[in-house]
């Protein structure tokens, strides 16, 4: 972790609404994505981001890139509101934001060869002298384990864990300090996988960006994430420590989602909190608490409001729910 | 091992492609017994799908080679020699398998209730009445609530972990002898997942079928299966007991593999790798050890002649210097 504790990013309540068409009839229903969410972020920090899918956790990374438009909500980054910054604005604060996305195989333009793919963003970002950018990019390959042979082939001659490097070259190369990892090994062979976690971890050592990782896999979290966030249908239900969340998960689907991951250990005989159903859609989420379908325990409590974020041993594990004793 | 139900002897699949033969499960061989759960493991590409769909023969012939010196027995019953038709009362009835893709593995214009009756239907004389109630037991079996109502629904109703439920009632309607289970749970979420290995093993429980499970999750096979075979490019690198396997592997792949997960339960300060990637089926080594590229321990004999599968107390293993790879660590 590091000592630099000086703060990055925030994002204060920040909502994403998407207006979708009813299956039949007229009208529109909103689908709340992402609800509310508040968290910061600092400097060289990697805060992991778990949920199931359609937790909204891919749309909380791409919204506060601004990929997508803010329905509510702020999002700071590096002191500057960038909330209602229009394209032109962002483009020059994109070199610091970067994105490494899940799918290395759709996310590489097959047309395009390596070296030019990651020459792009220094030619989009003006960044360097023209002639020194072919070095550069030279340099950045040999970074993440990829000979300088690798400059004129084209993606389809790569292999998927190849790919992911190019991704992570293409996303490092304008020294960002902030990248937003979208699941970006689980499209990967196990052995495969250990390579770009390594890689990946060697990065932010070195540069000190801070990731936002977003996951569905614990252990991977765990592995490289300093502080974790746990998300159900679109709102953060915990966020602590690495090894705080682990050792103490609070909220009853953390704790669930701890107990639901099969360990690698033959010994290890664990009792299962097995969560009964589905995640309830985000079109008609419950009334107040949204795991209190599923919640072990459910109380009348939980119909009211919805609960929010209460740090419950002042050093910033945070927990949603309010059957706290 | 005295009753094994399904024995697998030299399974060797080869595909055609581009006009080349290549080779893509080579000399597979094991015994499952009855009421046991085998897991097969190895990475995308390693040919445990392959292995697992020609048991059931649903490889497309047109460019897939069986080698004749395969034998796969059911029960005793040779199924090699059995001719197509013969063989459609075996599969689905004796031999069973859940996909990995709940998604699209249910035919999206028909009923639940149709495409289950219609696997009753096929395989047993009985009324299309009777049919419907022993399919709503079996759904009811797998925990599907209202069950009645279900028949009536379409696949796209359903959420992935119902289809998955589904797909497995349909699998066990027949009560068949095997179920193969390829990757069943990769596809849907760790709560999802988690209900549905808590069912499997219920369901294996009640009713004592023999279930082969392929899976690239180490965790997984841990909590559910009985022995485990460890494949690579094609070959059975590792056979043991799950217990013995975890606890001491032997096989350099098997060890980089158990070493290269995240722990949930320890802290790791840095993840070993294995280096490079699975070889595709083209670039297949021709003489030598197939794992020789990658491997930590590689010497000169690995990279001259293939490993046979030596028996090692109940384990086998397909490596020069199992058991005493330590030595050659500090090379």
């Amino acid at each position: 972790m590091s000592e630099n504790n000086q703060e990055l990013l925030r994002v204060e309540y920040l909502k994403k609404h998407f207006k979708v068409k009813r299956k039949y009839g007229a009208g529109k229903q909103v689908l709340k994505a992402v609800d509310n969410v508040s968290f910061t972020l600092n400097r060289g920090e990697v805060l992991g981001l778990v949920g199931e899918s359609g937790c909204g956790k891919s749309t909380l990374g791409r919204t506060v890139l601004k990929l997508y438009d803010i329905t509510e909500g702020k999002v700071v980054f590096d002191g500057t509101d960038i909330t209602n910054y229009n394209f032109k604005q962002m483009r020059n604060i994109r070199k610091n934001m970067q994105m490494i996305f899940q799918d290395p195989y759709a996310s590489l333009n097959p047309r395009m060869t390596i070296g030019d793919i990651v020459m792009s963003p220094l030619n989009t970002f003006n960044l360097g002298e023209k002639k020194d950018r072919i070095d550069m990019v030279c340099e950045m390959l040999k970074k993440v384990g990829l000979s300088t042979e690798y400059l004129y082939k084209l993606p389809h001659e790569m292999s998927g864990g190849q790919r992911q490097r190019v991704v992570i070259a293409r996303a490092m190369i304008s020294n960002p300090s902030f990248v937003v990892c979208d699941e970006p090994v689980s499209a990967l062979d196990v052995s495969v996988r250990a390579q770009v976690l390594n890689l990946m971890k060697d990065m932010q050592d070195e540069s000190q960006v801070a990731y936002l990782f977003i996951s569905h896999d614990l252990s991977t979290v765990k592995y490289v994430c300093d502080r974790i966030a746990v998300m159900y249908l679109g709102h953060i239900v915990e966020i602590a420590e690495s090894d705080e969340l682990f050792k103490n998960p609070v909220h009853p689907y953390t704790q669930a989602l701890l107990s639901a991951i099969p360990i690698p250990d033959v010994d290890q005989k664990r009792n299962r909190i097995i969560l009964q159903g589905d995640v309830p859609s985000p079109i008609n989420p419950p009334q107040g608490c949204p795991f209190k379908t599923r919640c072990t325990k459910y109380c009348a409590r939980c119909d009211e409001k919805i609960p929010a974020l209460e740090d419950i041993d002042g050093n910033g594990h945070m927990v949603a729910c309010c059957n706290l004793d | 091992m005295e009753n094994s139900i399904l024995e697998v002897k030299n399974l060797k699949v080869d595909f055609i492609m581009d006009g080349e033969r290549v080779n893509a499960v080579h000399e597979v061989s094991f015994k499952l017994g009855k009421g046991r759960t085998l897991g097969i493991v190895g990475e995308s590409g390693c040919g445990k799908s392959v292995s697992a769909t020609s048991i059931m023969r649903l490889l497309p012939k047109i460019n897939t080679i069986v080698d004749d010196c395969t034998s796969i027995k059911l029960d005793d019953e040779e199924l090699t020699t059995l001719s197509d038709k013969e063989f459609q009362k075996v599969r689905g009835n004796r031999i069973s398998m859940i996909f990995q893709e709940p998604m699209t593995s249910l035919n999206p214009v028909y009923t639940i209730g149709k495409q289950l009756i219609e696997m009753v239907q096929s395989h047993q004389k009985i009324s299309k009445k009777d049919a419907f109630e022993t399919c709503v037991e079996m759904l009811e079996k797998v925990g599907i609530p209202e069950a009645r109502k279900r028949m009536k629904e379409y696949p796209h109703q359903l959420s992935g972990g119902m289809r998955q439920r589904v797909m497995i009632a349909m699998a066990l309607v027949c009560n068949p002898e095997v179920l193969i289970a390829d990757e069943p749970t990769t596809a849907l979420d760790v709560t999802i997942q988690a209900q549905i290995l808590e069912l499997m093993n219920k369901l294996k429980e009640d009713t004592k079928t023999s279930i082969i499970l392929i899976t690239h999750d180490m965790g997984v096979v841990a909590e559910v299966t009985d022995e485990v075979m460890v494949m690579y490019a094609g070959e059975v690198v590792e056979h043991d007991d799950v217990k013995e396997i975890f606890h001491n592997p032997m096989h350099p792949y098997t060890i980089g593999l158990l070493d290269s997960i995240p722990k949930l339960n320890q802290n790791t300060e840095r993840l070993l790798t294995i280096d490079g990637t699975v070889p595709t089926l083209k670039n297949m080594p021709k003489v030598g050890c197939r794992f020789a590229d990658r491997c930590h321990y590689c010497q000169d004999l690995c990279r001259t002649e293939s490993p046979a599968l030596k028996k090692v107390g109940t384990r086998e293993v397909r490596c020069h210097f199992a058991g005493n790879l330590k030595a050659k660590e500090d090379k």
